[in-house]
């Protein structure tokens, strides 16, 4: 049993013509000490769906089962009690750490609601700064102290301190400078593999999801076009969406390379009839508008919602292949 | 296994020079700005003054020391000179600075309970509660205030209780707009969906997540809302519907309304103690509102 | 090179009250041609850039150097010579659109405004203009989208509407100040092509700045690599990611996440510590986080010294051979 499982979740805001659904119908599975990389352009609901894993989105259909448990229909007191096991590090680390609150009272906090003791508290706070590679007396100061590196590396602690199973990572090294970037990564990687974490790791930088993770999830307004191992994306991506992502990719070895998706993002309050991703597609046919492509399972692990992609000479198409 | 990044102790080093709490930096800030400084000086004084009333103007305010209508300046035991009924100025300003004092502060203190608990509810909750409190404001807001005053204080007796919590209930409305901004905004701050995230309840949330960080324009606010709060008792003691047994600023300006043209000091002594103590609020809020400035105590970049 | 290039930066220092953050920064820009300074953040590349147009934020100066542009020396010019300069010779495009333009003004009327501004054209005219501009841009129906609201396009298009008002009086310089850095994948690399084919047909030179090694490599004809204020190295962009020469540049491209950069326990190489407090060293301002560092390297900036074609590296220590190398050192 993997340890999430959500099943044709779909979170919406607003109502009426305004009704923007910003989830629509995903599925995904997180096994235990797997990485799992939700990737897209803003507006295609990786965020949101990050945060509605963790209850931090109102939810209007579909299923979050974690280690067995609905969260959906969880009460707040059963919800309070999973808490500490999902966990989410948030893209602007300022912005997530309370200004008037030292770190180590931060740290304190879900340790605190947990009901663990004062002496207990300070001692896993201590413990999980150093963790995070931090030096001893961070806990004494406020997060306008520190640089952008270190209050993520603060806001990693906040999330492991309770010793969750699942971490949410949206967006964790956006903010950051790229030198400080790799350092962030490098901590995620260790402390995965040192506590067994597994992560929904949200991004829209392909080559960080590349790196990270062990299988992506490609979205596009509201939907999930592509899902595969992290390789098997790279080597062979299936929906024209993945493909222009990739060739977005800045590859020193293109010199001016063309541009690999023309158009914008349509209105996803409105969008379009069938396939969603038809408006911008270079090879849409006059059935994307009408049928909405289902996401089938091209070969194993690897699903596809295009009703163009497993026929034809799709494979010559792809350029490069592996940049 | 973990490799500590060798230059981490970079703000832990910076650390000991200078003061880090938020509020200490707002108050470095506050001391640093000199209209503030001088507002706090003044408004040092004035409540130095009524605390030590009974020993810098010994005696009843309200008793007749002299004659009529002395001017400032002339005689030693009036030196502020004294009113139609040769009651020493001197002595009523002193005695006057409490009740104005007492009434701005607590008055101020009953708004800003009532604002903040009206204005955090609606805030954090949103939703209907929102929509109720939302109406609620709106309606006290439409109301005239110090007609409001005026009415509550003629329904009941004038005592300085009475008139307190009349200006407090007319003043709590912008303080609940101003709160239930903060708490929207807050609310949807990275930090508090993390603390949500911790399992955090929701009284935790309000108090200790979210209010320390909408408090600082409150602040500001309240010494405006003190300096109001004097104006208005001063108003409704000038209409004569202030506590007769109480020396107040108002009621003194009042009494030397029929003898401005012949003893104009008689309203102007007690008018420039108004004056003085509403402008050094000023300062002090203006003051309050630079140094919680985001942009002055948030971020270094 | 025999002909003067269209701009060139010399010795360029910039000085605020309590910072020196530009410390004798210096390269030129040639007619039709894309440089690169590319940097972190702290790296002093935004205030170069507006030192150009001498638009230095409250408190900065610049303190040294020269910057000539088509022979003029920017730093002496009036202020009259200088309106005539930003907008006419020289444009910029910035980083967020959204906050670039007037929200309650029609795009079109903004383009158009520039245009009557600097060549006192007619309003009938200028809005024909700015709809031919529109199109150049290739924003999509040009003639309707004229008389949109900034609010109603996407921030893709925003951007597009901002490159059209940049280049309404055929500058001869653009200066883009990280032009995509608010955009999606897919829209910067529309945003890009777009600049790029503007410089060739109207033959503008490009000062890009950015922090995207990626974009950079593809896009400069050159780079100058910036740290703390101070120019490490400067090189063709199409050697970037292989002839690499500072420890800065390479560390940088080892730890960007790419398979090659991978070591063998599947991190990346990292480059330890942070940028703070690195433009008050009196030395090589990298040196505190640089493995090669000698001591001589906190005494003073080592010079610039040439390296190959167009390659100057400002470090005694600078290795040879590929990243691979640059990998296995930085371990």
């Amino acid at each position: 049993m993997p340890l999430l499982s959500v099943v044709d979740l779909a979170v919406s805001y607003g109502s009426g013509r305004d009704r923007l659904r910003a989830v629509d119908g995903v599925s995904l599975e997180v096994g235990r000490g797997e990485t799992v990389a939700l990737v897209g352009e803003s507006g295609c609901g990786k965020s949101t769906l990050g945060r509605a894993v963790l209850r931090l989105e109102p939810v209007e259909r579909g299923r979050i089962d974690f280690d067995g448990t609905d969260l959906v229909g969880l009460g707040a007191h059963a919800l309070k009690r999973l808490r500490p096991r999902l966990q989410i590090v948030f893209q602007d680390p300022l912005g997530s750490l309370n200004p008037r609150l030292t770190i180590g009272e931060t740290l304190a906090v879900p340790l605190a609601v947990q009901g663990i003791g004062r002496a207990e508290r300070h001692e896993r706070v201590g413990a999980m700064l150093a963790e995070v590679g931090l030096p001893v007396g961070s806990d004494r100061l406020y997060p306008h102290e520190f640089s952008g590196g270190q209050r993520q590396r603060v806001a990693i602690a906040r999330a492991l301190v309770s010793k969750p199973d699942l971490v949410v990572c949206d967006e964790p090294v956006s903010a950051l400078d790229l030198s400080v970037q790799a350092q962030i990564l490098n901590l995620l990687v260790r402390l995965k593999r040192e506590f067994g974490l597994a992560y929904l790791f949200v991004s829209h930088d392909l080559a960080v999801v590349r790196h990270i993770a062990d299988r992506v999830l490609v979205m596009y307004l509201g939907r999930v076009v592509e899902s595969a191992p992290s390789e098997a994306l790279w080597s062979r991506p299936l929906h024209p969406y993945t493909r222009a992502l990739i060739e977005a990719v800045p590859d020193p070895a293109r010199r001016r390379p063309a541009v690999p998706l023309a158009g914008d993002l349509p209105d996803p309050r409105n969008p379009p009839s069938g396939c969603r991703f038809r408006s911008r597609c270079p090879i849409a046919t006059a059935r994307c508008a009408e049928e909405d492509p289902g996401v089938r399972e091209i070969e194993p692990g690897h699903a596809v919602a295009c009703h163009l992609a497993p026929t034809g000479s799709f494979e010559t198409t792809v350029r490069g292949g592996t940049p | 296994m973990t490799a500590p990044s060798p230059s981490a102790p970079a703000a832990v080093a910076e650390t000991a020079a200078r003061p880090s709490r938020p509020t200490m930096r707002a108050l470095r800030a506050l001391v640093g700005s000199r209209p503030a400084v001088a507002g706090l000086v003044v408004l040092g004084l004035v409540a130095l003054v009524a605390i030590l009333a009974p020993f810098v103007a010994p005696g009843d305010p309200l008793a007749m020391v002299a004659r009529p209508f002395v001017r400032p300046g002339v005689s030693g035991a009036v030196p502020l000179g004294s009113d139609a009924l040769g009651r020493d100025l001197f002595a009523g300003v002193v005695h006057g600075a409490r009740a104005s004092l007492v009434i701005g502060l607590a008055a101020t203190v009953v708004g800003l309970l009532v604002g903040t608990l009206v204005g955090a509810t609606a805030g954090y909750f949103g939703g209907r509660a929102d929509l109720v409190l939302v109406r609620l404001i709106e309606l006290f807001q439409t109301i005239p205030n110090f007609v409001l005053v005026v009415v509550m204080v003629a329904i009941v007796q004038p005592t300085i209780v009475t008139i307190t919590l009349a200006i407090g209930i007319v003043s709590w409305p912008p303080v609940a707009r101003l709160v239930r901004a903060e708490f929207r905004a807050l609310g949807a701050r990275d930090f508090v969906l993390a603390a949500r995230a911790a399992g955090c309840g929701d009284l935790h949330m309000m108090l200790r997540e979210i209010l320390p960080n909408a408090l600082p324009p409150v602040i500001s606010t309240a010494s405006v809302m003190v300096a109001s709060a004097i104006l208005m008792e001063s108003a409704l003691s000038f209409l004569g519907m202030g506590d007769p047994n109480l020396v107040s600023w108002g009621a003194m300006v009042g009494a030397g309304r029929d003898s401005l043209r012949s003893a104009w000091h008689v309203s102007a002594v007690p008018g420039l103690a108004i004056v003085v103590v509403v402008l050094a609020l000023n300062f002090v809020g203006e003051g309050l509102e630079e140094a919680f400035d985001p942009r002055r105590t948030g971020e270094r970049r | 090179m025999t002909r003067a290039p269209l701009l060139l930066v010399d010795g360029l220092s910039v000085a605020f009250p309590t910072a020196t953050p530009v410390r004798d920064v210096g390269f030129t820009v040639g007619e039709g041609e894309t440089v690169a300074l590319v940097g972190e953040s702290g790296s002093g590349k935004s205030l170069v850039a507006s030192s150009l147009l001498r638009l230095l934020p409250a408190g900065g100066r610049i303190v040294g150097g020269a910057v000539r542009f088509e022979g003029t020396d920017v730093t002496r010019s009036t202020e009259a010579e200088l309106t005539h300069l930003r907008g006419r010779r020289i444009a910029m495009v910035f980083q967020e659109p959204a906050t670039a333009l007037d929200p309650v003004m029609t795009i079109g009327r903004q383009v158009a405004e520039v245009i009557e501004w600097h060549e006192g054209a007619s309003r009938r005219a200028a809005r024909a203009r700015a709809i031919e501009l529109l199109d150049l841009v290739r924003l999509p129906d040009p003639s309707r989208r004229v008389d949109s609201y900034p609010h109603e396009l996407s921030g893709g298009q925003r951007q597009r509407v901002m490159i059209a008002m940049a280049i309404a009086c055929r500058p001869k310089l653009v200066v883009a100040d990280e032009p995509t850095t608010a955009l999606d994948v897919t829209i910067q690399a529309q945003v890009l092509e777009l600049l790029d084919r503007l410089r060739r047909e109207l033959s503008m030179g490009v000062l890009l700045i950015s922090h995207d090694l990626g974009v950079v490599g593809q896009w400069a004809d050159r780079v100058v690599v910036l740290y703390a204020g101070r120019k490490l190295e400067e090189l063709p962009a199409e050697r970037l990611f292989d002839g690499a020469r500072h420890p800065y540049t390479r560390g940088l491209l080892a730890a960007s996440p790419r398979p090659s950069a991978l070591g063998a326990d599947g991190l990346l190489t990292e480059i330890p510590g942070q940028i703070d407090g690195a433009d008050r060293l009196p030395g090589c301002p990298f040196s505190p986080r640089c493995a090669l560092a000698r001591p001589s390297c906190d005494d003073r900036m080592p010079d610039l010294v040439a390296v190959g074609p167009e390659h100057t590296v400002a470090c005694p220590v600078a290795p040879r051979g590929g990243i691979a190398d640059a990998v296995a050192v930085g371990r």
